[in-house]
């Protein structure tokens, strides 16, 4: 069976960048989570993730976003969902309440703005190198 | 002579009688003669001295009949199956009818030679001690004439004459002893060379029997049986058997047996180092047991029943390696094994090692590559919504060798499907490994790209990149179970067959160019085509419609006809094809087939049963969503209800666990207006914790639909979803 989705990962303005497309459900809504979490440093200002690509999420996929959510928090750092308003699973976040506690935005540049708005640098912002680029599979 | 038999015996039988060197036919003929002899000489002596002296001439009449029955005894002895016994008994009654006539003529001088050729066959025909028991009574039947006679010469005569019979009875008896000796000597070393003769051509015999050359072309099993028969036959046994080291259980397990027990014997295993088998294998050497008592142990493991001799050698191979044994064994009394015997078993064995070991080696390889072809298909066909998959492979008839046919099928994530079939051209373990090659870079290529004309492009650069010097066939096509829509692209291969519902099978057109391997560049494309619910799309290789002597077009014109006769479910329609197609039955070479029907939709209901994990829930919600669309409901509740249901199959997933069947059964119903689905596990309900997933999953279910229900049950948990839709067109 070909992969349900497909990760890309790119660095910034100091944050990771995520772009997650296919589809997430309890198959593979773990191995993603650790994924991204594992992919954010120390020192960067949050992770964007991207799902504006994504066609199917389920509640252990949304379960995954608190996770991840409230992990980064404690680490003084922000996750944003980029879920513009087209997005085929944004009645889906919607419905299971995600704004309440995860923030989310229209595009990726709107989510980086509010994220360096929002979150003050740790220590020297560019001074990590930069996360892996290539694509995943989940 | 039946009557005088036992008299005869009397004569014969108390000691041994004869020695060695005596020979029964000069023994007759001696008699015989003698006998003859001394009929004619007492008709000359009759007219010489005549028998009236003692009964007047009644006398004549004894003596007439004593000759006459000389001349007819003499000839009927010579041609006799008289033995020793009668021969003395015949001499006997010669001394007694000389003395008798001796007695008529009165005692007269002539007869007195008749006792000296009686002498002679008495002494002649019996052994030493008996001869010269012999010797007294010539001197007494010839004295007695003499006493009651009014002969003139009593008194220093018979004295004279029975010193002369003495003397001459023992030198007679001397001489005859000394060539009988060294007789028996000469038979005794002619019997020994005679031996020596048939032992050595026994031997070359049985060396030939093993050594034939014609052995070395029977197949493994054959050549074992065959090896059986002709080492029993030479050693003149009639139970032989092969025992085979089992390494892994540590014994000798019987490989072959021959002889009665022989299908009891059949597999039974041997402790190494137990009986005589285990023995020989310990101990690398020959080992034998010559005629066990019956009551004993049981001489040999393999044979349970009453063996009394049994000779067993080890199958060596390099370095002394004991392999197995092979034995022999006969419940005949009194049978011993020579030398000889030990030497041929050890040759026949030593040929059966070899073949043994060979034959190993062939089996290995032969596993070796059956395991690499297997490992090269898929093992289990996948489950696409809305279709029917079924495959086959039929390895070809000459089965030692693997062939290089493949299939695969390839489930793209947005529920279309690739199918792929294609052949290496040649055999054995290279062309399975370049299959396997093929088969993983087109299941790389495909999840890439999914245009079939790409990927077979790719892969042609691939195999010459590879520079394997061998060329493939393939055809690649991809299928919309949702649309009925195929694109393909064919290398060199057998184009694709469809049978629509209306019964008609047609062959694709387009999308053709050459086989794999065979330009360094590119050139194809794709054929487009449609196909309607329940159409059958039938992929094969050439060994289903290739004969030898008919044209490619026989065949496939006989396909398309048997196919259109065919039974529509995909997996009997793989065996009617692969039964009706072949004219001869298995075909030569290796068969693949791959078909795949688009099962038509049922507008009034969907039922789905998923094994229970989460892998199961993509499936679903292919299935779902194609239905879904099939009776048109629009995409966004479409979309709703995905989600609904997929939280209801999560909870299935997690709660079916044993004793339950790890599956789930998925429900959907149109109801005209709305929608229900009812999703059923068999495992417990646990009701969710506060702030889980799970409490979330069923907040959406409820926030999804407009009713929703879960049934907790003790044989499962029963979800119910249902949603008003407002269906927008039939297709």
């Amino acid at each position: 069976m070909s992969p349900l989705a497909r990760m890309e990962m790119r660095t910034e303005g100091g944050a990771i960048v995520a772009t997650v497309t296919g589809e997430i459900d309890i198959s593979n809504a773990a191995d993603l989570g650790s994924a991204l979490e594992g992919a954010v440093p120390q020192r960067a200002l949050g992770l964007v993730l991207d799902l504006s690509e994504a066609t199917y999420i389920d509640s252990a996929g949304i379960h995954l976003l608190f996770r991840l959510g409230g992990r980064l928090t404690r680490r003084r750092q922000q996750l944003r969902v980029v879920v513009p308003d087209d997005a085929p699973i944004r009645k889906i976040i919607n419905l299971a309440g995600l704004g309440w506690t995860v923030p989310h935005d229209k595009s990726v540049p709107e989510a980086l703005v509010r994220l360096r708005a929002e979150v003050t640098p740790q220590l020297g912002e560019e001074a990590w190198v930069s996360a892996p680029d290539s694509p995943h599979y989940y | 002579m039946p009557k005088l038999a036992p008299l005869a015996e009397f004569f014969a039988r108390r000691e041994h009688p004869y020695r060695d060197g005596a020979d029964i036919e000069t023994a007759r003929k001696l008699v015989g003669m003698l006998w003859g002899f001394s009929a004619a000489l007492s008709a000359v002596f009759l007219a010489l001295a005549a028998p009236d002296v003692q009964l007047g001439d009644a006398g004549w009449l004894p003596a007439v009949l004593i000759v006459a029955l000389g001349a007819v005894g003499a000839r009927w002895v010579f041609d006799s199956e008289l033995g020793f016994g009668e021969l003395l008994m015949i001499s006997y009654l010669g001394l007694a009818q000389t003395a008798l006539l001796q007695w008529l003529a009165g005692g007269a001088a002539p007869y007195r030679a008749l006792f000296l050729l009686w002498l002679g066959s008495g002494v002649g025909v019996h052994n030493a001690r008996r001869g010269a028991l012999f010797i007294p009574a010539v001197v007494l039947f010839g004295s007695l004439p003499l006493i009651y006679s009014e002969a003139p010469n009593t008194g220093i005569g018979i004295l004279t004459d029975a010193m002369l019979w003495v003397a001459i009875g023992l030198a007679l008896l001397f001489l005859i002893e000394r060539v009988r000796t060294q007789r028996a000597a000469m038979m005794s070393i002619e019997r020994d060379a005679r031996e020596r003769a048939e032992e050595a051509v026994k031997k070359v015999r049985g060396l030939e029997a093993v050594a034939d050359a014609a052995l070395a072309h029977l197949p493994f099993d054959e050549l074992l049986s065959e090896l059986l028969a002709r080492v029993s036959h030479v050693l003149e046994v009639e139970r032989a058997a092969i025992l085979l080291h089992d390494e892994e259980r540590q014994c000798l397990t019987v490989r072959a047996a021959r002889g009665p027990g022989a299908e009891f014997a059949q597999s039974r295993r041997v402790p190494m180092g137990n009986g005589i088998a285990g023995r020989v294998a310990a101990e690398k050497r020959p080992v034998f047991i010559e005629d066990n008592e019956l009551d004993a142990v049981p001489v040999s493991v393999v044979w349970e029943d009453r063996v009394r001799s049994v000779l067993a050698v080890p199958l060596l191979v390099e370095r002394a390696r004991v392999i197995g044994v092979l034995q022999v064994g006969t419940s005949e009394t009194g049978r011993r094994f020579s030398d000889n015997d030990t030497q041929l078993l050890q040759l026949a064995a030593d040929r059966l090692a070899v073949a043994i070991d060979r034959a190993r080696l062939n089996e290995q390889a032969h596993h070796i590559a059956a395991t690499l072809q297997r490992s090269l298909l898929p093992s289990s066909t996948p489950e696409v919504p809305g279709l029917e998959l079924a495959t086959r492979y039929q390895p070809g008839a000459d089965g030692t060798q693997v062939g290089g046919d493949l299939y695969d099928i390839v489930p793209y994530a947005d529920g279309r499907v690739g199918l792929a079939i294609g052949d290496v051209v040649g055999r054995g373990i290279e062309a399975a490994s370049l299959m396997g090659q093929i088969r993983n870079s087109l299941r790389a290529y495909a999840m890439e790209d999914d245009r079939p004309d790409q990927v077979i492009e790719r892969l042609n650069l691939l195999m010459h990149h590879w520079q394997q010097d061998r060329i493939a066939t393939l055809s690649y096509l991809v299928l919309d179970p949702r649309s009925g829509h195929i694109t393909f692209a064919t290398a060199g291969h057998l184009p694709p067959l469809v049978l629509g519902p209306d019964g008609n099978a047609e062959y694709l057109e387009g999308g053709e160019f050459v086989p794999l391997g065979v330009l360094p560049f590119g050139g194809y494309t794709a054929g487009e085509a449609m196909i309607k619910p329940g159409s059958t799309v039938f992929l094969y290789t050439d060994g289903l419609v290739e004969e030898r002597g008919m044209s490619i077009d026989d065949g496939l014109d006989r396909l398309r006809d048997a196919i259109q006769r065919a039974p529509l479910d995909a997996d009997a329609m793989c065996d009617f094809l692969l039964e009706e197609v072949p004219l001869h039955g298995v075909a030569g070479d290796d068969v693949a087939i791959l078909a795949t029907r688009l099962v038509p939709v049922d507008m009034t209901k969907l039922e789905l049963r998923l094994p229970a994990e989460p892998e199961s829930l993509a499936l679903m919600r292919r299935s779902l969503e194609r239905w879904l669309g099939s009776i048109g409901v629009p995409e966004e509740t479409a979309y709703e209800l995905k989600v609904a249901c997929g939280e209801a199959c999560m909870n299935a997933v997690e709660h079916a666990y044993p004793p339950g069947d790890a599956v789930f059964v998925v429900t959907a119903l149109n109801l005209g207006g709305s929608v229900e689905i009812e999703v059923r596990d068999f495992g417990f309900w646990r009701p969710p914790r506060a702030g889980s997933d799970r409490g979330r999953g069923l907040e959406l279910m409820k926030r999804l639909t407009d009713s929703m229900k879960v049934v907790p049950g003790s044989e499962g948990t029963t979800v119910h979803l249902m949603k008003a839709v407002r269906q927008e067109a039939f297709v």
